[in-house]
């Protein structure tokens, strides 16, 4: 039954709605979470998928937090991988085919049986403030219900409009009721700046219309974790996805019916993902012979396949053709045609980086409004901001993560200081010290700080201390003790290398470049020690120089983040500033130094000069 | 912190120079740079006080003061070392050069400043004061970078700025692509990088000819005394700069000058004549001598025609030279052969280049019989201008012989290093394949390229893997 009165309201029940509701009532806030239909919840609108680059940093970052998508994807999953395997461990990623219905029942179970937390089926039209300060919503119904701190985190169903061809409605994604009762108006009147963005998916299509026997099969692997440290079993019957390729006749009938594509003859004006193109982007723009398709299943219980790389807007009849040329498709069915969605979104510089919109006091934004895409993106941004409100309401210090932290704080300052032009994908290539923020480091470096503001549980910080004493264990065993010396001539002379001296200790085995992980382990001095444990122990070693250094750089870095910029810094008084840097200043208004460091076109000695105006203002 | 260096006195000739080091490793540096009776500075300099002493840089040694302040009590918060040098550009180029060398690096413009802001050390009046500084140090380093940039040399750096950025792109697209990029044919990653690690060398070899186009042609004249470098000097000058006497040992400290000669700057070095002495004034002469001739382009070996054991043969390979510059040019010059029947010019050895001897990391002194061989005579004139003309095509052919444009700066040079070791260690990555570490060693490796370009990897890189690769699903 929903009240009259509650902490926090979460609009939305997406991704980032789900980890902010749930983390807010685990901090103790009465929670209600407006959601437009309950079968929306934590839906998989996109690809059946969790984790893959980056984002599998960013899942296991979550379940580090005491958030729930690890979980619940480890419940839900249909087969997993590890990504970049023999590429350097900073890049070994996790990907999770998922069952996207179960893991949606999952989740809405979990949001009804959380405590302090009231799930309602509606939609909110108006965020009312009172003296700078959120304090209540109108709904669509017409009900008033008051708060002391309001997330926003409408995905990609805020205004959306769904375009295959030259229809056009204006719907949710997969059919989903969109929210178009005004909420738009009362975000923009908030002083926000409102956008366009969009995105796409691929058609679904029938599992019995396909032959596989023309495609490549994909396993997964049966020996790896999973998503959540929680999480012991393995998961040893998986489903597999199929590859196959478009051709010649593929690329023939996009290029002939380039006109009818929306995205082309202008219909569309959302900007959208360059690392998501549809499948007409690719073959306009890329002159490539073929162009992988990946199918894949959208859940134990459903003929629904998931068409990969061929997400588009033409329409219908083109995909039916399309589609057919493929090889294994050739008597395809489709079930759902390939649609473009747009949607309105925020400008995230707008917000601090506890994602507290910077002139609204108890506002938060979280997922797909603050211009960025994937699930998992959303729900670490959720999970911050359903943090941060809790610790609002109670008036407690806000909790931020920083980019030598944790992908969510690379994500997160990404965000609110540089900003995006277009839906922000993830990328290992966007966090500059990505040996330091490792998949199998997250539990250490980030438990602990969820542990001392309260959201994961004390099983999980005992969890997180046994493998720190395990890896602590190896690391001061590996140093001291010695491999059989036969063993180690074996392996090196296996490996092409000279016979080693004699006495050659773990570590300096490990160190070798030519030497691996399973290279060690397979000799058997470490059998105690389980393979999470050892792996990361063995990384440590390996990477003992480079680690230094980033360590080192880290702390340079932070030295600029402790510099607070008042925020009521007038740039155009500040002297020696250059024009550019003038005016980016004034109009980003970063917090620190560091972050001011990290806009283009503020120089070093911009910094400088900073620092001498900050110090001339103290006096 | 890192350990920062730079010249703190203007830019210029001056009777004094100032190079200041800040960072936690700038004791050590210190240590490792200023000598106190042969002894190490690192234990004998004391906070606040000056010291006299050496001062070691590559193949060279003044004489000077040091001093250094420990942290906190410094004027940047860190601990600070000075060295207070003889003035001109080379002596201190040097001296930041080793700096360098032992693991400092060039500061950038108000950086000093900076720190001591970050520390909390400057006062209100100082911190006011620098403004106009900064903005004066890096307008100029602007307006030099620019200059540079729109030249061949700019280009040069673009393109191999541009090709790690290449490689980059490869290799993250395919960290963070890596279905996709599977159907994608890339370059060889070792084979590209171990292509451009070149390309940075042969840069980085060309910073000699690059130096002596800016600063001159260093010659340095040794010999056995009376051999008649003095008078060499005096002929080719044209004027009586040295004190030329019949006593063995007249000249015991350095005489310097310099002509311009077919538009080229040629500084003469004379020097103490080489032998064994108990003289410890002639002896201190005879090793100033030798470690001159360790920083010189070219090396005149003086001998007495009319004398039959004229040969002499110094040590000339001790003291590695820095690996940024090759190796020397020996020349091989008889003189007085007024007395012995003119025959002047040269007699032997032929054609070289300074490409040729740089292969050689001892500066060829194993095949010193194959030295050209110049004859001359100092009285009269004879064989003098043939002399000038080999030490000029010696520099022409440094100068042909570079790929590319020339390299004048330190700072250029130490960016260039840089990324060059960058680039070693990344073609290192590439044998055991983690691709992680390669990144950071070709992102070290741009970087340093994008401190004299301007551009730094960063959300260019993205946008090139978008461009260049179809990516995404």
């Amino acid at each position: 039954m929903m009240k009259k009165n509650y902490d926090v309201i979460v609009i939305g029940a997406g991704h980032a709605g789900i980890e902010a509701a749930l983390a807010a009532a685990r901090l103790k806030a009465t929670v209600l979470v407006f959601v437009t239909e309950l079968k929306a919840v934590g839906f998989m609108a996109c690809n059946p998928a969790v984790g893959g680059t980056a984002k599998g940093h960013i899942v296991r970052e979550i379940d580090a937090l005491g958030g729930e998508m690890g979980v619940s994807a480890d419940a839900a999953l249909l087969q997993i991988k590890m990504l970049n395997r023999g590429k350097g461990p900073a890049v070994h990623c996790l990907r999770g085919q998922e069952d996207k219905y179960l893991y949606s029942r999952i989740m809405l179970e979990k949001l009804r049986n959380t405590e302090n937390l009231t799930l309602a089926e509606g939609e909110v039209s108006r965020i009312i403030t009172e003296g700078g300060r959120v304090s209540r919503v109108v709904t669509a119904a017409g009900d008033i219900v008051r708060a002391r701190a309001i997330v926003v985190a409408t995905g990609v169903y805020l205004n959306s409009r769904i375009i295959i061809g030259d229809e056009s409605r204006n719907e949710g994604p997969s059919g989903f009721k969109r929210s178009a009762s005004g909420l738009t108006e009362s975000l923009r009147g908030l002083g926000l700046e409102i956008r366009r963005f969009k995105t796409g998916t691929p058609a679904r299509i029938a599992k019995d219309s396909i032959d596989f026997s023309k495609m490549q099969i994909q396993e997964g692997e049966c020996d790896i974790h999973c998503f959540s440290h929680l999480t012991d079993e393995k998961l040893t019957v998986q489903q597999p996805c199929y590859l196959t390729y478009t051709n010649a006749d593929t690329h023939r009938i996009i290029k002939e019916n380039i006109s009818r594509s929306p995205l082309y003859n202008g219909e569309i004006k959302g900007i959208g993902p360059r690392y998501c193109p549809s499948i007409e982007d690719k073959v306009m723009r890329f002159d490539k012979e073929r162009h992988q398709i990946f199918i894949e299943p959208e859940g134990r219980d459903t003929d629904e396949m998931y068409v990969q790389g061929m997400s588009s807007s033409l329409p219908r009849d083109v995909q039916e053709r399309m589609y057919a040329t493929v090889a294994g498709l050739e008597n395809v069915r489709i079930l759902r045609y390939a649609y473009a969605i747009e949607y309105d979104c925020i400008d995230a510089r707008a917000l601090y980086h506890t994602y507290q919109v910077k002139h609204t006091e108890g506002l938060y934004t979280a997922g797909q409004i603050n211009g960025s895409s994937g699930y998992e993106e959303a729900a670490a941004q959720g999970l911050i901001a359903g943090i941060n409100a809790a610790l609002y309401v109670k008036n407690e210090p806000p909790f931020t993560l920083s980019r030598s932290e944790a992908y969510i704080g690379v994500l997160t300052d990404d965000l609110v200081t540089k900003g995006t032009n277009e839906p922000y994908r993830m990328m290992t290539a966007r966090a500059e010290h990505r040996i330091l923020l490792r998949e199998d480091t997250a539990d250490l470096r980030l438990t602990p700080r969820a542990y001392a503001v309260g959201l994961a549980s004390e099983s999980r910080f005992a969890r997180m201390q046994a493998r720190k004493a395990e890896i602590e264990n190896t690391l001061a065993r590996a140093l001291k003790e010695k491999p059989p010396h036969a063993a180690v001539t074996d392996l090196l002379c296996r490996l092409g290398g000279e016979a080693p001296k004699k006495g050659m200790t773990y570590a300096e085995l490990i160190k070798r470049p030519e030497v691996s992980v399973e290279d060690v382990r397979a000799l058997h001095g470490f059998d105690d020690i389980s393979e999470q444990a050892f792996f990361t122990a063995v990384t440590e070693i390996k990477y003992e120089g480079y680690l230094k250094k980033e360590e080192a750089d880290v702390k340079e870095r932070a030295r600029l983040e402790e510099r607070l910029l008042p925020t009521d810094i007038d740039y155009s008084t500040v002297s020696g500033l250059r024009t550019e840097a003038r005016q980016k200043l004034a109009a980003l208004r970063p917090q620190n130094i560091g972050q001011a460091s990290r806009i283009s076109g503020v120089s070093p000695a911009d910094i400088t000069v900073l620092l001498v105006y900050l110090r001339t203002r103290k006096s | 912190m890192d350990t920062i260096v730079a010249i703190s006195t203007p830019h210029g000739r001056g009777g004094i120079g100032v190079v200041r080091l800040s960072g936690n490793k700038a004791l050590a540096i210190a240590g490792a740079v200023f000598f106190i009776s042969g002894k190490s500075g690192a234990k004998r300099l004391i906070h606040g006080k000056m010291a006299f002493g050496e001062i070691r840089a590559d193949g060279f040694s003044d004489f000077g003061y040091a001093v250094v302040f420990k942290a906190p009590r410094s004027f940047t918060g860190e601990d600070i070392a000075e060295f207070h040098c003889h003035g001109g550009t080379r002596i201190l180029e040097g001296v930041v050069a080793a700096c360098i060398g032992f693991g400092a690096r060039l500061a950038e413009p108000g950086e000093f400043t900076k720190r001591a802001l970050l520390n909390g050390k400057t006062d209100l009046a100082g911190a006011e004061g620098v403004i106009d500084m900064i903005n004066a140090e890096s307008a100029a380093a602007v307006r030099a970078a620019s200059d540079m940039l729109n030249g061949k040399l700019g280009a040069d750096i673009r393109a191999l700025q541009d090709g790690i950025g290449a490689l980059m792109e490869n290799t993250e697209a395919v960290l963070d692509f890596p279905e996709e990029t599977e159907d994608e044919v890339l370059p060889d990653g070792k084979r590209t990088c171990a292509e451009l690690a070149a390309t940075a060398q042969n840069m980085l070899s060309t910073a000699r000819a690059g130096r002596m186009a800016k600063y001159g042609v260093d010659v340095v004249i040794l010999g056995k005394p009376n051999a008649g470098k003095s008078s060499l000097l005096n002929a080719v000058l044209k004027k009586e700069r040295a004190i030329v006497s019949a006593t063995a040992g007249t000249t015991r400290d350095l005489v310097t000058d310099y002509i311009e000669y077919d538009g080229v700057k040629i500084n003469f070095t004379d020097s103490a004549g080489l032998r064994k002495t108990d003289d410890e004034i002639e002896k201190s002469g005879v090793e100033r001598a030798i470690k001159a001739s360790l920083n010189a382009d070219v090396v005149l070996l003086v001998e007495d025609d009319t004398d039959a054991d004229g040969g002499y043969s110094p040590d000339l390979s001790f003291g590695a030279k820095t690996e940024v510059e090759p190796a020397r040019i020996f020349l091989t010059v008889k003189t007085k052969c007024d007395l012995t029947g003119g025959n002047y010019g040269v007699k032997a050895g032929g054609a070289f280049s300074f490409a040729q001897l740089s292969a050689k990391s001892d500066g060829g002194v194993k095949e010193s019989g194959t030295f050209p061989v110049v004859r001359l005579s100092s009285r009269f004139g004879d064989g003098v201008d043939v002399l000038l003309k080999l030490i000029v095509s010696a520099y022409k052919n440094a100068e042909t012989g570079a790929m590319s444009a020339l390299i004048t700066s330190p700072r250029h040079i130490s960016c260039l290093t840089a990324c060059s070791e960058a680039l070693a260690q990344a073609y290192d990555g590439y044998v055991s394949g983690l691709a992680d570490c390669i990144l950071i060693d070709l992102r070290r490796a741009y970087d340093a390229l994008g401190q004299i370009t301007g551009t730094t990897a960063g959300e260019n890189l993205i946008d090139s893997i978008f461009s260049r690769f179809c990516v995404g699903k």
